[in-house]
């Protein structure tokens, strides 16, 4: 009888004890029905976009959402649990076509999703690109995990944006790139990958993090060491950037099989291939100061050049690093944005001020910044009561968060 | 089922045991402890070698009951890597890597059985990284929490020495890999009172 | 993990078979903590502890696990008819958490159990490194344990559900209630209690939680909707 007590104790103790997670990957139009469509003309998107009722399926999205387009996916935001659906698109005879997956942004919850908007419930109209029709409907479903879409799901459309949030320039920016490695969304955080799909979470703006190699390559890369949590496993280990860029590259794998990228691949994947007005180029340690002062002074004059509305703002969390930017040659030219006092602000002429979130809503302060003609975003900031509460009640220009999709329906929903 | 194998045969050959002297003495002692290490890890390479030295040292403060306390370092090899002619996009290069660690630990033992003694041990590996690719060297340092539990049996050859073995499980938090470790113990009880 | 299981389990299962070669008499009933034998009415007994968590990289993203060590002191209070109350305080320095909870013992030889429950509030405040936090919560514990005294050791299992009661927090001048699940986890743990020592007892403990919220991290604001699971191991003076 011990001895089973014992085994059992033992058992439980030393079982079931990793934090692993396994998220699935859902069945997104298995028939490859929207290959056989046309994609949706670019003028006609917008007229889609606005916040609807959720007539059918409350239980996986609450009772409103908000549909917004983006680069290259039509994206719902929800006001339960952070859901949100990222859709792919296409018509055929007036009617519009969907196939996507949704997903809790606080979990691992996910599964296909599918809509169309028959002829007669906006389809005709939408493509014909009136926009006075307002009462769209998407008739869809839903599935959970691996099942196909079978749970009824309907949207009906609401009212529009207000003018305040068509009008406003505020920015929903995306942490690390677009979301954090222990989100599990399937690509690595500081990733090209990641950064191409962070507007599908409604993003405007990403935060990465500039390292340099030992070889004076700058990268980007969160944590001062190679470990699991952001790579797979390696036979080097220890300080990143004690590393040539050359054994980074050959012998460090991110989390999900991707390569570390250098930071010039990732500021012109940036301005080539998104349509991302904001950068947040953190800097993770004071020598990669100048590279980065470069790097982002060439892309933002390639922006201009390009007539893309593209700004890199070189970013300045603390003391060491803030002092070696006033070492740099006209560094009140560089846009800068800086984490520390409102002075330090104004000595460096920064930008943008970033106070960080636990300093409350500070709309006194705020205000004062935004008086002297710059912006202020906080950081970084994922909690649901406390998003509502800075975007109904903060002044800020910009949330940093690891939840954009949070972040973007209580922005759009705002009246 | 082979170390299991081997924990019976060391629990059996203990029960037969020597008497336990169970007085009121109070000791010093030092275990010097030399074996193989095998690493056993989930990274994918052909030619990683996993088999290597293990050594460690330990001073003990052994009081009168069953629990003993005490500071543990040594050495542990965990793995080398040396392939030639490796492809990347930065053309062919030889790779080479190696890993071995030292451990700065607190250690508890509990006499078991009179020859017995489990142990559990945690604190710091600290990792030594080197190797070579592209003609640049590879070399760096890191801290890893970690933690051991072991078994060991001793047979006392005099008054304060004795000689045995250990079997040793270690695991590394930053690695998340394991060795498992077949040391030759010798136990020297330098100080009583 | 198996191989450690393995031995584990066997080495234990032969330790408690020929214990009676240490044959000599100690006195667990003044000198346990977490075994749980009957109380005489006013016994006290007392500890202090230190407690290691290896917290979620996913939620602090390190493995450094060294940061915020957890001191307790806990005490029990013995009433009549096996009751006892037992209360303790909690800290890592920007943390406090404070028990208190009736609990009810019962002994069939050196076989105990406990059932009780313990009502906890907690209480952080961080205003370095850009915080201007404060937090407070409520939890209860009801929780069941059972030990076996053997002759120089006692092995003590303990197992706790957690269920979170309210919660708030204040940044700057903003506040709110948290939305906490009210069912937060279960955890167990593992305690060996001996003489180390003299008279001078020790736990060597393991815990294991699978919480949803472990309210010594709070400052991290985990957002995630998932239990994890975070593993103690606890040292514990009695005196």
């Amino acid at each position: 009888m011990k001895k089973i007590l014992i085994l059992l104790v033992s058992l439980l103790l030393f079982y079931s004890c990793n934090n692993e997670v396994d998220v699935v990957t859902p069945v997104v139009d298995p028939s490859g029905f929207l290959d056989q469509t046309y994609p949706l003309p670019d003028n006609v998107k917008p007229i889609m976009e606005g916040v609807y009722e959720v007539t059918i399926g409350n239980d996986l999205l609450g009772d409103q959402v908000v549909v917004k387009w983006n680069r290259d996916r039509l994206s719902i935001f929800s006001g339960k649990n952070g859901g949100y659906i990222v859709l792919n698109s296409g018509y055929l005879d007036s009617v519009l076509f969907f196939f996507g997956y949704w997903r809790y942004s606080t979990n691992t919850e996910t599964g296909a999703a599918t809509f169309y908007i028959p002829a007669n419930e906006g389809g005709s109209e939408i493509l014909s690109g009136d926009t006075t029709f307002n009462t769209i409907k998407f008739i869809g479903n839903y599935g959970v995990g691996n099942e196909l879409a079978a749970n009824p799901l309907t949207l009906q459309y609401k009212r529009p944006f207000s003018q305040s949030v068509k009008q406003g320039n505020f920015d929903i920016l995306a942490h690390r790139g677009g979301g954090r490695n222990s989100d599990y969304l399937g690509v690595s955080e500081n990733s090209i990958e990641m950064i191409n799909i962070a507007e599908r979470f409604g993003t405007t703006g990403i935060e990465i993090d500039a390292r340099l190699s030992k070889d004076g390559v700058p990268f980007i890369y969160h944590d001062g060491d190679i470990n699991l949590r952001l790579t797979q496993k390696s036979i080097i280990w220890g300080d990143i950037e004690s590393f040539t860029w050359a054994q980074l590259r050959t012998l460090v794998t991110l989390r999900n099989g991707e390569k570390i990228p250098s930071l010039r691949e990732a500021l012109e994947f940036t301005l080539e291939e998104t349509n991302i007005k904001t950068v947040w180029l953190d800097t993770k340690d004071v020598d990669v100061v100048p590279a980065s002062i470069e790097l982002l002074t060439e892309i933002n004059e390639r922006a201009v050049n390009m007539g893309r509305n593209l700004k890199i703002y070189l970013g300045i969390p603390a003391e060491d690093v803030y002092d070696k930017f006033l070492e740099q040659p006209n560094y009140q030219d560089v846009p800068s944005l800086v984490e520390l006092s409102i002075d330090q602000v104004r000595e460096a002429n920064a930008l943008i001020w970033a106070p960080r979130w636990t300093q409350g809503t500070q709309s006194s302060t705020v205000q004062q910044m935004q008086a002297d003609g710059r912006k202020v975003f906080t950081w970084t900031l994922d909690d649901e009561n406390y998003i509502e509460q800075f975007i109904n009640e903060g002044q800020f220009d910009g949330i940093l968060t690891n939840y954009p999709t949070i972040v973007s329906y209580y922005h759009y929903i705002k009246q | 089922m082979q170390i299991l194998k081997i924990i019976i045969a060391t629990v059996a050959i203990s029960s037969i045991g020597i008497s336990q002297i169970d007085d009121k003495t109070y000791s010093l002692s030092t275990e010097l402890g030399v074996g193989y290490s095998r690493y056993f890890t989930t990274m994918d390479y052909d030619d990683l070698n996993q088999n290597g030295f293990s050594g460690t040292v330990k001073v003990m403060w052994n009081p009168e009951h069953l629990l003993s306390i005490g500071l543990e370092t040594g050495y542990q090899y965990l793995y080398s890597l040396d392939v030639s002619d490796y492809s990347t996009e930065f053309g062919n290069t030889n790779v080479k890597a190696s890993m071995y660690t030292v451990p700065v630990f607190i250690v508890f033992s509990m006499k078991v059985l009179p020859n017995i003694k489990l142990s559990a041990g945690s604190g710091v590996y600290l990792l030594f990284n080197s190797g070579e690719l592209f003609g640049d060297e590879l070399s760096s340092n890191q801290i890893s929490i970690g933690a051991h539990m072991g078994i060991s049996y001793t047979y006392p050859i005099n008054n304060s020495m004795a000689i045995g073995g250990e079997l040793l499980y270690s695991y590394f938090s930053k690695l998340q890999d394991q060795t498992v470790a077949i040391q030759f113990l010798f136990v020297y009880d330098f100080f009583r009172y | 993990m198996k191989i450690f299981l393995l031995l584990f389990t066997i080495l234990f299962a032969q330790t408690f078979l020929l214990t009676p070669l240490f044959a000599q008499q100690l006195n667990f009933q003044e000198n346990t903590f977490f075994y749980p034998h009957t109380y005489e009415n006013r016994q006290i007994v007392s500890s202090l502890g230190i407690a290691l968590a290896k917290l979620p990289e996913d939620v602090v993203e390190t493995d450094d696990v060294f940061r915020a060590p957890l001191f307790s002191y806990r005490l029990k209070y013995g009433l009549p008819e096996n009751f006892l109350a037992e209360g303790s305080v909690e800290t890592n320095i920007v943390t406090f958490n404070f028990m208190l909870g009736p609990k009810w013992n019962y002994q069939f030889d050196k076989l105990g159990f406990s059932l009780g429950t313990d009502l906890s509030f907690y209480l952080g405040k961080l205003e370095q490194f850009g915080f201007d936090t404060k937090f407070n919560g409520w939890a209860l514990y009801p929780n069941i344990s059972a030990g076996y005294q053997f002759e120089k050791f006692t092995l003590s299992v303990k197992s706790e559900l957690v269920f979170n009661l309210a919660e708030q927090s204040k940044n700057g001048e903003s506040e709110i209630e948290n939305d906490l699940d009210f069912f937060n986890g279960w955890t167990i743990g593992m305690y060996l209690e001996q003489p180390f020592w003299g008279d001078n007892y020790v736990v060597l403990g393991v815990r294991s939680t699978f919480l949803k919220f472990y309210y010594p991290m709070w400052a991290a604001f985990s957002t995630f909707d998932r239990a994890f699971y975070i593993p103690e191991a606890t040292f514990t003076f009695i005196f």
